[in-house]
């Protein structure tokens, strides 16, 4: 299958792009926005489409908007920030059921997209802002997003890193911003930085269902016509890896009541997104520690030999050129789990590397190119990649290029690793590791 | 073999299912158009099932909490490697879960699907414990207990069901505690796997793109049947009423999380299971979804955010309602959603508000038909509950208001109602 998609342009900087197939029984249309990550306007960002997804014009009361979501068969319309690179994207998405599944012949889809349309281009206003009482209450529905990040210990400390390593960087700035620029913003304030994303923000469009996506551009497009745009694609700017550093390693650490440390070390390589070498970077990161690749170096040598660890694993961000392993472990054993995955970056490094590694990490991610096509949000998700790195390419394409490395790549691309951060959560008593 | 077919005219798709002499029910369900293959070889077993015995022996035994995830855990070796090891060599994903009742082992690929199914079939019929390995794995699911121990989310939906539960073993975390896995030894595992793995306590679900002659050709080469056993698990007496009605921990988390559920009388036989599931389902997306008065008023006074949710909990012996989220003040919260329920009691629901929940629940019901993962393990389920997996449509279709409205009467009695609160530390 190679690249089913089929993109067109709709407005300056706006693009539509769609994946027809049968195979599902739904329909799934998304509205990005995307655009550079900032201190400035990142909390502002974030707030945003929590406002948009109260109502619009037309639909103004919040529980009339769920009841018409409920009535089109349940219809899931998600609003939210994403944060990929040195960007963040306003998403707004709406799944509906195809409308071969209609029990009276209703158009489901051309409802969904009318909705999705006015969400997106028609907000509520009033007195040259949002509608205020939204904005409050959703000022303070983003003060506990930002705060809640600590609940969930294993994300908090890969931010927590990430913050650390990245500080000075657009990526130090956390997805939904910060919790003491909340208080300044203002009904008018957000409208007025939502039109100059409508005017400036890369703006992308996806179908991805069994119905038919030319009704659906033409909504968008006849929509966007009454918006005024300026932005070309020689303004977008894609992210920059994160600098190679010279001198210590930095490290820091952190202390809370918790039974279990988190322990997340950050290597850069200094890779762009779009370089030759891309490809196997990620395939040593997936021999390294992938998850959910049993024969990782990670896995077998933290988990099973050691019994360190319940998980160990290793992600690539390719926006960043970042390598990040992270692991839960008791905590008199953090030093000792970080001297153990540092040891196995040294054995990829020097090329032990044996067969079944290579062959379980190449065929693993093999398999995960085959099964985009299988979810409407893993197509849609690997065509924004795309677009953010600036490529076009299909998952076959992709797949393609792994088969060709040889194991002397891979051990290059580790070689490329430098060891910049370490973070480790960890509980009140014990002594530091230092 | 006994073979049958079942059609879904709604969807336009047919399964197979098959009753093998050993008792194992087969399903198989091809998806075409997809590229991937996803097989669940699954148990009747799960945490609660810590008291059994089989048709031929006399007396009960009792097993260490957490044995059946610990069991999972260790299936995956054998004598001749891992299993995990095996399936590298494909690159398929293959995994295995643990929850209250069933065990799944399961694995999705592209490209090797008759070398995984063997893999699967065998390595699960095929245990191997030994005093070393056991130890071994004690120290990784210790980790992983120690992870739940700091998951807030975890944390306060355990609490809640000590709360709700005074005997049933639905209380206990499914993967045990330090010590109580500290007890486990190869021997208690081979007997847990003699009496739960037999194949008539099983069933082989798989969905996507393959030919089901070739999937029964390989299952039927591989599958060891041994003497058909009935597996009788005991449930400890639980009263209808609650345990307390309010449990609070402190950990290192923000704003307060809640978890807030109403104890209700579980159905009486599996065929009613879903029926009552469904139902409530209705009632709880009617009173409390985002289309009702009482969630805008939580949200409109800022009570709950976007995390809030809802859910009927249910199995063999409990069956709950829940409401969970966070909020800065959730004793308030509790008290607005008893009071609207209280209410709801009395007036019902209405007709205008039953039809669009009733559209709703049917399309998510669609949607579970979208992808292979879905459908493989939504078989299982079904099979385990005695339904075709088409039945969720028709009880969606069939169901009626006089019915939801007698149920709702009947349930979210204030007495049954407990709360569980995770709150910050030192707040």
């Amino acid at each position: 299958m190679d690249s089913p998609r089929k993109m067109r342009g709709i407005s300056k900087g706006v693009s539509f792009s769609s994946v027809q197939d049968p195979r599902f029984k739904t329909n799934r249309i998304s509205v990005n926005l995307i655009t550079s990550l900032n201190k400035e306007t990142a909390t502002i960002n974030a707030l945003i489409p929590q406002v948009l997804r109260k109502g619009f014009r037309g639909c103004e009361d919040f529980t009339e908007l769920n009841q018409r979501l409920q009535a089109l068969y349940g219809a899931y319309l998600d609003a939210d920030v994403q944060k990929r690179g040195d960007h963040q994207i306003l998403s707004f998405s709406i799944t509906v059921i195809s409308d071969r599944f209609a029990l009276h012949g209703e158009p489901i889809s051309a409802q969904a997209a009318e909705i999705l349309c006015d969400l997106t281009l028609h907000p509520l206003e009033e007195e040259g802002g949002f509608r205020p009482q939204y904005v409050e209450l959703e000022k303070t529905a983003l003060i506990d997003t930002i705060e809640a990040e600590i609940n969930d210990k294993h994300s908090y400390s890969v931010n927590s890193l990430i913050r650390e390593m990245c500080g000075g960087e657009p990526y130090g700035v956390p997805r939904y911003g910060f919790r003491d620029r909340v208080g300044e913003i203002t009904p008018s304030a957000a409208l007025a930085q939502y039109r100059e994303l409508l005017r400036t923000a890369r703006i992308e469009l996806f179908f991805v269902g069994s119905g038919d996506p030319e009704p659906v551009c033409q909504v968008f497009e006849e929509a966007f016509q009454s918006v005024e745009r300026d932005c070309g694609d020689s303004t977008f700017s894609r992210s920059h890896p994160h600098p190679l550093r010279e001198g210590e390693i930095r490290r820091k650490t952190e202390r809370m009541a918790v039974t279990q440390s988190k322990l997340v070390l950050g290597f850069s390589t200094g890779i762009p997104a779009d370089a030759e070498n891309v490809p196997a970077v990620r395939m040593m990161s997936a021999v390294f520690g992938g998850g959910g690749i049993p024969a990782s170096k990670l896995f077998l040598n933290l988990r099973e030999r050691l019994s360190l660890c319940y998980y160990c694993s290793a992600r690539y961000d390719i926006y960043k050129g970042l390598v990040i392993v992270s692991c839960g472990v008791e905590h008199q054993n953090a030093k000792r789990a970080e001297e153990e995955i540092l040891v196995q970056l040294r054995e990829l490094q020097e090329g032990n590397i044996s067969d079944r590694e290579h062959q379980s990490a190449l065929l693993s991610l093999k398999n995960a190119y085959a099964t985009i096509y299988e979810n409407d949000a893993s197509v849609e998700n690997f065509y924004l990649g795309q677009l953010l790195t600036g490529q076009d390419l299909s998952p076959e394409q992709e797949r393609k290029k792994l088969d060709a490395l040889t194991r002397e790549e891979l051990v290059q691309a580790a070689r490329t690793l430098r060891y910049d951060t370490v973070y480790l959560l960890t509980g009140k008593e014990e002594e530091a590791h230092e | 073999m006994n073979k049958q077919i079942i059609k879904s005219m709604a969807l336009g798709e047919a399964y197979e299912f098959y009753r093998h002499p050993s008792g194992l029910g087969i399903l198989l369900y091809p998806m075409s158009g997809f590229s991937s293959v996803y097989a669940v070889f699954a148990t009747n077993y799960g945490s609660v099932n810590t008291t059994f015995k089989t048709q031929k022996e006399d007396d009960y035994v009792t097993v260490p909490e957490g044995i059946a995830h610990f069991l999972e855990h260790k299936l995956f070796e054998s004598e001749e490697g891992d299993a995990f090891e095996q399936f590298s060599k494909t690159g398929a994903l293959a995994n295995a879960f643990t929850s209250f009742e069933k065990t799944s082992y399961l694995f999705s690929t592209t490209d090797h699907f008759e070398e995984c199914l063997e893999i699967l079939v065998r390595f699960v019929q095929d245990p191997y414990f030994t005093q070393q390995t056991v130890e071994k794995e004690q120290g990784i699911i210790g980790q992983e207990i120690r992870m739940y121990d700091d998951d807030p989310g975890w944390r306060v939906f355990f609490n809640l069901l000590c709360a709700l539960y005074h005997n049933h073993p639905v209380r206990i975390d499914i993967a045990g505690t330090t010590e109580s896995i500290a007890q486990i030894d190869a021997d208690l595992l081979y007997r847990c796997h003699r009496t739960f793995y037999n194949l008539n306590n099983m069933v082989l679900c798989i969905a996507g793109n393959f030919h089901p002659g070739q999937a029964m050709e390989i299952i039927q080469r591989n599958l060891k049947a041994g003497e058909k056993l009935e597996v009788s698990s005991r449930m400890p007496e639980e009263p209808a009423g609650i345990v307390q009605a309010e449990r609070e921990q402190e950990l290192e988390v923000s704003i307060p999380l809640f978890n807030l559920g109403y104890k209700e009388t579980p159905a009486a036989t599996r065929e009613q299971e879903l029926s009552i599931q469904l139902q409530y389902e209705l009632i709880l997306c009617a009173v409390a979804g985002k289309g009702s008065a009482l969630y805008r008023e939580l949200y409109d006074e800022g009570l709950i955010n976007d995390t809030f949710g809802k859910e009927v909990f249910c199995g063999q012996g409990y069956l709950a309602n829940i409401f969970s989220g966070e909020s800065r003040d959730p004793r308030q919260v509790r008290d607005r959603i008893r009071g609207a329920f209280s209410c709801a009691r009395e007036t019902g629901i209405d007709e205008k508000t039953f039809e669009r929940i009733r559209k709703m629940l049917y399309g998510a019901a669609v949607i579970s038909f979208n992808d292979v993962e879905s459908v493989a393990n939504e078989l299982v389920t079904a099979y385990f509950t005695d339904h075709s997996i088409y039945d969720t449509l028709d009880v969606i279709a069939h169901m009626r208001r006089e019915d939801v409205n007698a149920l709702l009467r009947r349930s979210f009695r204030p007495e049954s109602l407990a709360l569980s609160i995770v709150s910050p530390v030192g707040a």
